[in-house]
């Protein structure tokens, strides 16, 4: 084994999951490479640090090398060049203390990857999915915020990710039928509608459209629903036309998508 | 004689002008982590920031309670009238809530607070118009309103904010960048205007309205998927269901006559929906509640480079962005 196989594994090397042999190849360099050693003790020291850190928010510059870095492995790995904006992130002040500790391991060894030649396709995607881990725990956590605008934040990350979990669907769901700001409840529809193509999250929309009131979100649906081809909307739409207490905008609204839809 | 009956007018003047104005005051402790809530107050509201730690309120309109009332209090919808001005304040953890009004008047409250403080103002019951002015807030500013005009003059947000009837006007002073934010009605005008060298990423739809702007907007390209033919399938409306039709998709021959322009691709592993858009030759995921067959589209488009989110959404209104004249 040589220097460079036994750096690549060194975030391993606190693993349960390194093979025995391996780790017992690493201790045999360790005995003899001064270097590498050296390297070993750095990481054990950091280890214990990340332990001490005592349970409170870390201070403002060093949450903004965490969410820097998490910013430009995004543009580098995840995205590959897309455009969107991305100020959000820097913004979001009250982070877990949970987050901003997986920040800093994610900070610590992913810096670590980068900085060497040649990084593994599996590493990236462990990365990716750790990323993807914090981003759905930070989203669900800030699902929670009293305020509108960070709740909105939340729901507009969702949208950057790749695929919906379970939980964050769940939330999101959740967010679109019951919370009390018309305007997150709009948000939400609008991430949901990217997923539905996926059967489930599909029924899971026209339960939801039945069930909605508010005469902005009733005609983001009806569009929706018309752009679906959801056959399954028409009996909602043909009760928002009967119902008296609809918005005349939004029956006409209906009775145009049901002329598309039949 | 003219002389004392003008002197007698001018005292029956301030008597009465003092039994109109009334006020209450009250120290408030704490800065932006402090959130104060109107809660379904019945009331043209004129809510002012000022630079000092104190909630102020002064009622013009406020008529006496009837005789029988006399030693009683008036119970709104949060509790007791605490104030003498048919207000009830109350505080939960950090949040201060002001119900109460009167729909029975004309009543209207000027209202003073610490200009970092959060604003929510919510009334969604009443169908009353009342009006809603707020000028130079520098917190969040939250509003969910059924009826009734609403104008923010001076403030930075974010501000996000439903009115559905009734016109929405917002000024800012700055732009605030910390979170995004969001304007919808159903039914009215939508009327921003901004600080010509602010940055921010919006996203604009106006149903069956139109768009008017004097900004200089960059428009984003929408994301062009690159599909592989043979996995699209598209929507047949005499089979009521997406499929492969046979030899293939020939989107320039099929999609316009048999089909409808909606289609299913795997993205990654998911299944999605896009739409064609026959003009450019491309598929794209569009998104599903805008690019519709009622001609709605959501544009989006930065300012400045680009910067904090905004949604603006109207469905029977139009949308007016204006750069600030000064």
């Amino acid at each position: 084994m040589n220097c460079n196989d036994v750096l690549n594994n060194l975030e391993a090397y606190f693993s349960e999951m390194l093979p025995e042999e391996t780790r017992k190849a690493m201790d045999d360099h360790f005995f003899s490479c001064t270097d590498c050693r050296k390297k070993l003790e750095e990481s054990i020291r950091l280890e214990e640090l990340i332990v001490q850190i005592p349970f409170e928010d870390p201070d403002e510059n060093l949450k903004n090398e965490f969410v820097e870095f998490i910013d430009s492995e995004r543009k580098r790995i995840m995205l590959q060049g897309s455009e969107r904006s991305y100020v959000g992130w820097k913004r979001i002040m009250p982070l877990t203390v949970a987050a901003s500790i997986l920040f800093f391991v994610l900070g610590y060894f992913g810096g670590q990857l980068l900085s060497k030649p040649g990084i593994e396709e599996e590493q990236i995607i462990a990365l990716q999915n750790e990323v993807r881990e914090t981003k759905n725990m930070m989203i669900l956590s800030m699902l929670k915020q009293s305020s509108a605008s960070k709740r909105i934040m939340a729901v507009n990350i969702s949208e950057e990710l790749d695929r919906l979990e379970p939980e964050l669907r769940e939330a999101l769901f959740l967010s679109l039928n019951g919370d009390k700001s018309e305007n997150v409840r709009l948000a939400a529809l609008e991430a949901l509608s990217r997923y539905a193509g996926v059967s489930e999250i599909r029924e899971e929309l026209v339960k939801s459209f039945s069930l909605q009131t508010d005469p902005i979100i009733q005609i983001s649906m009806i569009n929706m629903m018309v752009n679906l081809n959801e056959k399954a909307s028409v009996p909602v739409m043909e009760k928002l036309i009967a119902d008296e207490n609809t918005y005349e905008s939004v029956k006409n609204q209906a009775r145009q998508g049901l002329k598309l839809l039949l | 004689m003219k002389t004392i009956r003008n002197f007698v007018c001018i005292l029956f003047l301030v008597s009465s002008l003092n039994m109109m104005a009334q006020e209450y005051s009250q120290e408030l402790t704490g800065g932006s982590d402090l959130t104060v809530k109107f809660e379904n107050v019945v009331a043209d509201l004129y809510i002012e920031g000022h630079t000092g730690n104190k909630l102020t309120v002064e009622a013009t309109g406020l008529e006496p309670p009837p005789e029988k009332a006399a030693g009683l209090k008036a119970l709104k919808r949060t509790g007791l009238d605490n104030t003498g001005l048919a207000l009830n304040i109350d505080e939960y953890d950090h949040v201060i809530i002001i119900s109460g009004g009167s729909s029975e008047q004309n009543l209207s409250y000027k209202i003073g607070l610490p200009e970092k403080v959060n604003l929510v103002i919510t009334n969604t019951w009443s169908f009353q118009e009342k009006n809603l002015e707020v000028h130079k807030m520098k917190g969040e500013i939250e509003i969910n309103r059924q009826f009734g005009k609403v104008n923010l003059f001076d403030v930075t947000g974010p501000v996000v904010a439903t009115v559905n009837n009734g016109e929405l006007n917002v000024t800012f002073s700055v732009v605030n960048q910390e979170s995004p934010m969001s304007l919808i009605s159903s039914q009215s005008d939508i009327d921003i205007t901004l600080p010509a060298g602010s940055k921010a990423t919006f996203s604009l739809a106006a149903g069956s309205g139109e768009i008017y702007t004097d900004l200089d907007l960059e428009k984003i390209a929408e994301e062009k998927e690159e599909i592989d033919l043979g996995d699209l399938k598209v929507y047949s409306p005499s089979e009521g269901k997406f499929i492969s039709p046979k030899g293939g998709v020939r989107p320039d021959v099929l999609l316009p006559h048999r089909y409808n322009y909606t289609y299913q691709f795997k993205k990654g592993d998911i299944d999605t929906i896009g739409i064609y858009n026959r003009a450019l030759g491309n598929y794209y995921t569009s998104n599903l509640i805008y690019s519709s067959w009622f001609g709605g589209y959501d544009y989006k488009g930065t300012l400045n480079g680009g910067g904090v989110e905004i949604t603006i959404r109207t469905q029977n209104g139009n949308l007016y962005l204006r750069k600030s004249k000064r």
